[in-house]
């Protein structure tokens, strides 16, 4: 893992998840402390969380038994849970460059359930963090939605409420990871996977006779298909110009885009947004002083805007992703955005919030980015660059959009303004 | 000679074994890091083994232990599942398997196995038959001892096979000491003071023989001897004191009729070893009451304070010592105390002789003073622990009140009405259950009836009161502990009481405290003059 | 009083055993042994840990070491005997009609190993300790954690004297 570790609330403190090792399966998956011999008595409940069928970490990466470190005792009960799957996922994916303060019941739905004394875990995290260095711009605080009222934010590191295993991963700068194995829910409807990959070979309508060209493609179009399944659309971009140096390169890599184009979305992307709105900066923090706007393009009224909040959804097949580029003194003006939200996985679609530290003054703006394609964009992405900068209407906004459809993605924008 | 030392060694190599198991089971520590077992039970053991007395206590064992097997078959669950070995958590352990077993029945007060004719386990000799159970594992083995009780674990096991598994275990230790245990030797300075009593007895026999003018000359006449160590007026008074216990116990056993126990295990022409427990057992008697207030209470209570205790140590509390030589006590306790403090000063290079009581110096009767203080004080404090167990409405309380205040008219408590002249057991003990009911609700009240002014004292005691267990609220630990102490610290007044009333008193104390304070300084010169001290206890 | 005085006789021997009881209870001189009450506390609770001169007492001293033995075999849960004698090689697993015993490496530290134990009746009430001894050598003793699902795991260090033991085919194995 890289520096930036997960920890699981406790009503003593934070508990660091140390490492995760995968262990025979024969074993039984233990917490153990510290790196000591020394099994928590936590260890069958985290077996049960691991092992199929009722486990979830064995169904994310395929193992069934686990030794996980943690630097302080874990609480009995079942809210180390939620740390616990991040932590697994992080693992998975090589780490994360958030700082994880989680606590949380996961359920077999990976939704996550409410837990106690969640006030009695915040008060120790912070005191635990006067004592800590944390760069609380990469870090985060993740409890469950639904149970009472949370503070916004615990020394400068926000506090999320999440409803699901999805959310709380964004929010930890991680993917939500594909199952291994068929999911079932009591009600036999297979769950919409979090991440979706585009399979080999895979036809869409009358493509038949594409197919029969790809295979002639061969090997490149494995290559090529297999990296767009993994999200790694900058490689894939830079692989196809390399393959157009020649003649048969350049075909192939012209099937393949025009393959890629065959997946584009069809379906257009919904954008919906908020404002939460109080009538002056210190009654931000005050549930009941705080009214709800919808976005428009501008806003002229009076008072402060605490904190926007956007939602897109796209097709029922397609992934949404995208940033929100937070401008205090105006689109484009400076070198990047203030701030810039990568969002969490919702429902059909992605949803950012941005709590705003400098309340938004007139001049200030927001440009939100919304990209829906077959797959999880990973890796660099340097398209965002220009479109969370560029005007609209502007050849250089227009180019960057029209690279990513080649790669068989569409570009959605909105912006907005403070008057 | 070299045989002599030989047979010294081999024996010393026997007894070497019987004492490693013997101080095993004085060592058992219990849960809390105190003693397993007390010291009176220790000595009781040793005192069983020495005698050859354990016929009796194995039989008793092996029903014990049929009656602790209720459970599932494992005795050593009740007997080392217990903490401490006393009365009180042999009780809670047995009462936990009532109804358990057929044949046993769990009592308030004892424990019955009910094959035959019945055989009863008090709890308070339960102590004794655990360690007794220990010391035969310690001796025997846990797999020898686990074979010959193995049949008492079952159920239906009955009084044939109790019988049974005492005599195999009876046969074992008699075989087993008959190898560990050495010849016992014969007490030379106890034979010599009585040979020396035999010559000045004159028409006077048994105990009567010895008496303070016999003890005193006997210390003149040796105590710079090198025939028998008899340097100290202390040891001299010890030695005394122990024959005229023994030899009264053995006058009363021997003079009444008493049943031989079964499977005595002696030689014609021995000493019946019934006779000779009972006998050692009285030279406990002396410091019986005193020893058993302490053992009882621990740290947790103090009735008694250290000093206190040391103070009335000295007191012989037994029936027949302080009548037969009362002005030995108190010689021992001053002047058997002056010439310790002497010739450890000697010893150390101190001062020379000085500091002696002189003749003008009423110190018997200061002394007398002394112990009176203390047992008031001992008093005042039975009377705070009235106070305690009234509000903790203990019975216990009831027989302190009962005891330190006798002339009060109790009667009062009784309800007033015709039940009263009836002589049916039932309604006698709804009156007492209604006089124990008015009593603790009584209230302290030093201008009331005798009841409520006998609380108020008690009420004033407590609070000019500032030791363990007499401070605040006791917790329940103390009130137990002080309930249980309740009997013992009477008997340690009344031990005391009867001592310096009837014993002590009426002694002509001035004319011994004149002489006495002549003979025992010249003693003392003769016996320490400078440099003999060093020679004395050189080498 | 005559020396043939019944009274007399029985007095002085009552002195003389007196004196014999109290030499007999001076513990000075006396090898220090390991108390039954102690061995019962070490066989039958998790929480009590022998004290090192007693544990070195214990080593030396054949009487308790038998006494020992008995006890733990008296009320065990399971009995698991040494192997057979062609038995060779580290031993992985040990079961009887009660329990099975097994050792897996652990892949997360070197040097590590699980020993797991499942009981065979779900029902049983689970034992607390596990006592092993190789032929010749001191009891190890083992608190076990609570059991679920009639099974439970501990990590030991491979180099331990009791995974050592464990691993041998010369060790006998208690459940208590």
């Amino acid at each position: 893992m890289s520096d930036a570790a997960v920890h699981v609330l406790t009503t003593e403190g934070p508990s660091r998840i140390q490492r995760i090792i995968e262990e025979a399966p024969s074993v039984r998956s233990v917490i153990c402390l510290d790196g000591l011999t020394q099994i928590l008595p936590v260890s069958p409940a985290y077996d049960a969380f691991v092992r199929r069928p009722a486990g979830v970490i064995e169904r994310m990466s395929g193992h069934g038994a686990y030794r996980m470190d943690v630097s302080a005792r874990i609480d009995e009960g079942q809210s180390w849970q939620l740390a616990a799957y991040i932590g697994h996922a992080a693992q998975l994916q090589g780490g994360t460059d958030v700082t994880v303060f989680a606590t949380g019941e996961v359920d077999s739905h990976l939704a996550v359930r409410p837990v106690e004394h969640v006030d009695v875990k915040l008060a120790a995290l912070a005191r635990f963090l006067d004592t800590q260095d944390i760069d609380a711009e990469k870090a985060i605080i993740v409890v469950p939605d639904g149970g009472p009222e949370t503070p916004a934010r615990i020394c400068g590191i926000a506090v999320q409420r999440v409803a699901g295993v999805a959310e709380a991963l964004a929010f930890a700068g991680l993917d939500a990871p594909a199952e291994v194995g068929p999911i079932a829910n009591d009600d036999g409807a297979a769950a919409k996977p979090a991440r979706r990959r585009i399979p080999l070979f895979t036809v869409l309508g009358g493509a038949a006779l594409l197919a029969a060209a790809l295979f002639w493609a061969g090997g490149d179009f494995v290559r090529w298909s297999a990296m767009m399944g993994q999200g790694r659309v900058l490689d894939v971009e830079t692989s196809l110009a390399e393959a157009g140096q020649d003649t048969f390169g350049h075909v192939r890599a012209a099937m393949f885009r025009t393959w890629l184009g065959l997946s584009r979305p069809a379906s257009p992307v919904d954008i919906v947004g908020s404002l939460v709105v109080a009538r002056e900066a210190s009654a931000c923090g005050d549930a009941a002083r705080l009214d709800v706007r919808a976005v428009t393009s501008a806003f002229a009224a009076p008072g402060e805007i605490c904190m926007a909040e956007f939602r897109a959804v796209g097709g029922v097949d397609d992934v949404v992703v995208g940033r929100l580029g937070y401008w205090p003194a105006g689109l484009g003006n400076g070198p990047r955005p203030a701030r810039v939200m990568r969002g969490s996985g919702d429902v059909q679609g992605r949803k950012w919030t941005l709590e705003f530290k400098d309340l938004p003054q007139a001049g200030a703006a927001m440009r939100l980015v919304v990209i829906a394609g077959g797959v999880d964009i990973s890796g660099p992405q340097p398209w965002y660059q220009d479109l969370l900068a560029a005007p609209l209407n502007s050849p250089v906004y227009e180019a960057a959009r029209i690279r990513l459809a080649r790669l068989g993605f569409t570009v959605t924008s909105l912006d907005w303004r403070r008057e | 000679m070299s045989t002599a030392l030989e047979n010294l060694t081999l024996e010393e190599g026997k007894s070497e074994v019987l004492r490693a198991a013997l101080a095993c089971v004085a060592e058992s520590s219990s849960a809390d890091g105190g003693p397993r077992y007390s010291e009176k039970v220790c000595r009781e053991l040793a005192r069983s083994i020495v005698c050859r007395s354990y016929a009796k206590p194995l039989l008793e064992l092996s029903h014990l232990l049929v009656a602790a097997s209720a459970r599932d078959g494992r005795y050593e669950d009740l007997f080392w599942g217990v903490s401490r070995a006393s009365a009180g958590e042999f009780r809670r352990s047995f009462m936990a398997l009532a109804g358990m077993r057929d044949g046993i029945v769990i009592g308030t007060n004892a424990v019955t196995h009910e094959d035959g004719d019945g055989f009863q386990i008090s709890y308070t000799r339960m102590p004794f038959l655990a360690a007794l159970l220990e010391f035969m594992i310690m001796t025997l083995g846990y797999p020898a001892v686990d074979d010959m009780t193995g049949e008492l674990r079952r159920p239906g096991a009955g009084e044939e096979k109790a019988l049974a598994a005492a005599r195999a275990l009876q046969r074992s230790l008699y075989a087993y000491l008959k190898e560990h245990l050495p010849p016992v030797q014969r007490q030379r300075r106890e034979r010599h003071f009585l040979g020396f009593v035999d010559m000045r007895a004159g028409n006077r026999t048994g105990a009567d023989a010895i008496n303070d003018e016999v003890v005193l000359s006997y210390w003149k006449a040796y105590a710079a001897s090198d025939e028998i160590e008899a340097r100290t007026f202390r040891a001299v008074y010890d030695t005394a004191r122990r024959l005229i216990s023994v030899i009264d116990a053995a006058e009363e056993r021997l003079s009444g009729s008493y049943a031989k126990p079964i499977g005595t295990d002696h030689e014609a022409g021995e000493v019946d070893p019934a006779d000779l427990d009972v006998v050692v057992c009285a030279l406990d008697d002396d410091e019986g009451p005193l020893a058993q207030l302490l053992d009882t209470c621990g740290e947790q209570v103090k009735f008694v304070n250290q000093i206190e205790a040391e103070t009335l140590s000295e007191l012989p509390l037994g029936e027949a010592t302080a009548r037969r030589i009362p002005v030995s006590v108190l010689r021992n306790a001053v002047f058997g105390a002056a010439q310790l403090r002497l010739s450890t000063a000697l010893r150390r290079g101190g001062a020379p002789i000085g500091g002696l009581p002189v003749a003008t110096d009423p110190f018997y009767r200061a002394r007398l003073d002394t112990y009176a203080t203390v047992i008031e004080t001992t008093e005042k404090m039975a009377l705070a622990a009235l106070w305690s167990l009234h509000r903790a409405r203990r019975p216990e309380a009831v027989v302190l009140a009962l005891e330190l205040a006798p002339d009060i008219d109790w009667g009062k408590l009784m309800p007033v009405n015709g039940d009263d002249d009836n002589d049916d057991g039932a309604v006698v003990s709804l009156a007492a259950a209604a006089a124990l009911k008015q009593f603790f609700e009584s209230g302290p009240n030093a201008k009331g009836d005798e009841v409520a002014a006998l609380l108020a004292d008690a009420r004033t005691a407590w609070r000019g009161v500032n030791r363990n267990g007499f401070r605040g609220d006791p917790d329940a630990d103390e009130i137990d502990v002080m309930a249980a102490a309740a009997r013992d610290v009477l008997r340690l007044i009344s031990a005391v009481r009867r001592t310096l009333d009837r014993d002590l008193h009426g002694v002509d104390w001035p004319t011994f405290e004149a002489g006495d304070a002549v003979a025992f300084t010249e003693m003392f010169k003769a016996l320490y003059e400078s440099g003999k001290e060093a020679e004395n206890h050189a080498g | 009083m005559p020396a043939d005085d019944p009274i007399r006789k029985l007095a002085l021997a009552a002195l003389d055993a007196d004196a014999q009881a109290r030499a007999l209870l001076s513990p000075e001189g006396a090898r220090a042994r390991v108390s039954f009450s102690d061995l019962y506390r070490y066989a039958n609770d998790p929480g009590f840990v022998l004290a090192p001169e007693l544990g070195a007492r214990l080593a030396v001293d054949d009487a308790a070491q038998a006494d020992l033995a008995h006890l733990l075999a008296n009320g065990a849960f399971a009995h698991i005997p040494r192997q057979a004698a062609a038995a060779s090689g580290a031993v992985e697993r040990r079961e009887t009609e009660k329990a099975v015993l097994v050792l897996t490496p652990s892949r997360a530290g070197a040097g590590e190993v699980y020993l797991s134990i499942e009981l065979r009746d779900a029902s049983a009430r689970p034992p607390s300790q596990l006592f092993a001894r190789k032929t010749g050598e001191a009891w190890q003793r083992l608190a076990l954690p609570v059991f679920s699902d009639a099974q439970t795991q501990v990590l030991l260090d491979a180099d331990a004297a009791l995974a050592r033991a464990l691993a041998d085919p010369e060790t006998e194995v208690y459940l208590r």
